[in-house]
């Protein structure tokens, strides 16, 4: 059911967790991804997902994405996507999400971006 | 997918009609993608909430929403509408609006079978059930379905770029749903599967330990009672031959035929034990049944008849012979005299009959004794074979007895290959027929000589 997919997670600063994404995004690891957001959030810390090393994202991968963001969207933290890798981006484009997800070019923009908002 | 290109910044250099051709063509090739992904996921799932999480997902991406939910209907009879798994939708708001808008929903799904866009149902709602499909933002529910029954349904949120869902998007949701509908089922179905096997050894075990607590429960019972009995009887026989007078005589009679009796009734619950057991010796030897039969009879009348019920007894001579064992014999007869005497009122008539009768294509002698008592009732006739029934289970029943006598006579029949077979009709008294198989002996004639020709 899934290529490999390794997922990476370290604090930055008392209320942010970066999560780095290597490998494929699909079916198995969009569900490793979304109960990971789901404790960050339960642990009322921002997220930052780093998706530079994602080289095939499947339809549910895409899925995970939309339904992390909606549920940080009805919560008190938030997320960013940050540094899209080429094949992420371009199947974002493909489905005309890129101005519905909150996309930032690189994890440090992001990362400034929560901390500003906080 | 949409072949509504969205607005997108045109490439100078790149003319936009092809542009947006090749997007059209790449988000086919997404779509196609994806639904042999989810195929592949699915087939491969043995998780069912896995399975629900993988169809969301799959189908939020695929087509841009942020949004959704899924419903399987449970109950034997499919009744009642379960939330099993919903992404970004405010659940009480739509579990709500589901309650509410379910039977509606139920039916426009079951006679479209497709996918339908949520507006589509507001001729069929009140205002208030359209005023919270509304409020929920729900933009389309699509059916999953099972031998064409409706088992659930999807509900998918408004597309995140706004763009509506039209036809092409539909089909492509109808065939990911047709998937992953046959992999639900099947799934449910070998989940119930193992659960009715589980609960099948469950009770076969508990079964097993029944079974082997009651055999242990005889035998002991059997051997704790069987040494006192037998020597209170020998302290009774002992007291014969002394001198007493005559109210003590009777009295000493009446406890040494009782106690005779309680000695046969645990010999025969040994024996019966033994028979579960399949302990029990069978000797079958070579007899005249007619013989046996009379002498048996000859011996039970005085007792029969001392109970008021007139026996008689038809054995013609000249009957094949018979392989039996005699003491197996006996003790079927003796079974089935005494539910006879048992189960009639005085003044009844008791009938021991011998003749032939041909079953399943083989010759039999048959053993019947009748009776005209009141009969078995056909929802006893059921049990009747059976150990510990007999026909009154209450406490207070009127006859005593463990209720094993018919059982344990069918055991014995079985073992020296007989039938034991009964037939009862309620006010007309009850028959009991043993068929016993006629010793065959086979004798290989000698070829005569061929005649010559001279």
């Amino acid at each position: 059911m899934s290529a490999e997919c390794e997922i990476e997670s370290f604090q930055v600063g008392s209320s942010i967790k970066v999560t780095r994404v290597c490998g494929t995004l699909d079916a198995h690891s969009a569900m490793l991804l979304v109960d990971h957001a789901s404790r960050v959030r339960g642990a009322k810390q921002h997220l930052v997902l780093n998706l530079a090393g994602v080289f095939l994202i499947a339809s549910s991968g895409v899925g995970a994405l939309l339904a992390m963001v909606e549920e940080f969207r009805h919560g008190p933290t938030s997320m960013r996507i940050a540094a899209p890798s080429p094949a992420v981006d371009s199947v974002i484009r493909l489905l005309n999400l890129y101005d519905f997800l909150p996309i930032d070019p690189d994890e440090e923009v992001a990362v400034a971006t929560l901390e500003a908002a906080a | 997918m949409s072949t509504a290109a969205a607005k997108q910044p045109s490439d100078p250099g790149d003319p936009l009609p092809e542009k947006v051709a090749r997007e059209a063509v790449a988000r086919g090739e997404h779509s196609l993608k994806s639904l042999l992904e989810l195929s592949r996921d699915v087939s491969t799932s043995t998780d069912l909430y896995a399975t629900f999480d993988l169809l969301l997902l799959t189908i939020m991406g695929q087509f841009g929403t942020s949004r959704s939910a899924l419903w399987l209907l449970a109950g034997a009879h499919r009744e009642s509408a379960v939330l099993t798994r919903s992404h970004g939708f405010d659940q009480p708001m739509v579990k709500s609006m589901v309650d509410r808008c379910e039977p509606v929903l139920r039916e426009q799904l079951q006679r479209t079978s497709a996918p339908l866009l949520a507006w589509r149902l507001h001729p069929a709602l009140g205002p208030s059930e359209f005023r919270l499909l509304v409020e929920s933002e729900v933009a389309l529910f699509a059916p999953l379905l099972a031998e064409g029954e409706v088992m659930g349904w999807l509900a998918l949120g408004p597309r995140l770029n706004q763009l509506p869902y039209d036809p092409d998007d539909l089909a492509i949701l109808q065939t990911a749903l047709g998937m992953v509908s046959v992999s639900l089922h099947n799934t449910l179905l070998t989940r119930r599967l193992f659960e009715s096997n589980r609960q099948l050894q469950s009770w076969n075990a508990h079964l097993e330990e029944l079974d082997r607590l009651k055999t242990d429960f005889l035998n002991n019972v059997n051997h704790e009672i069987r040494t006192p009995i037998t020597v209170v009887m020998a302290s009774l026989e002992c007291l014969e031959g002394v001198v007493l007078n005559e109210q003590a005589r009777g009295l000493l009679q009446s406890a040494l035929t009782k106690s005779r009796q309680l000695h046969a009734r645990l010999e025969n619950l040994l024996s019966f034990s033994d028979a579960i057991n399949e302990r029990l010796p069978i000797c079958l030897k070579t007899e005249d049944l007619c013989a046996l039969v009379r002498a048996y009879y000859e011996e039970r009348l005085p007792g029969v008849t001392a109970e008021l019920r007139e026996f008689q007894c038809e054995a013609p001579a000249g009957l094949s012979t018979v392989r039996v064992d005699r003491q197996r014999f006996r003790q079927i007869l003796d079974q089935l005299v005494d539910n006879a005497v048992k189960f009639t009122p005085r003044g009844s008539h008791i009938r021991l009959d011998l003749g032939c009768v041909r079953h399943e294509d083989r010759d039999w002698i048959q053993v019947t004794l009748g009776d005209d008592g009141p009969g078995i009732p056909p929802e006893q006739m059921r049990s009747l074979f059976k150990s510990f029934e007999q026909g009154d289970g209450s406490s207070t029943r009127e006859v005593g007895g463990l209720g094993m006598g018919l059982a344990f006579a069918s055991l014995l029949a079985r073992r020296m290959d007989c039938l034991l077979r009964a037939r009862s009709e309620v006010g007309r008294g009850a028959t009991f027929e043993l068929l016993v198989p006629i010793a065959t002996l086979t004798i290989t004639a000698a070829r005569r000589p061929e005649p010559s020709s001279s």
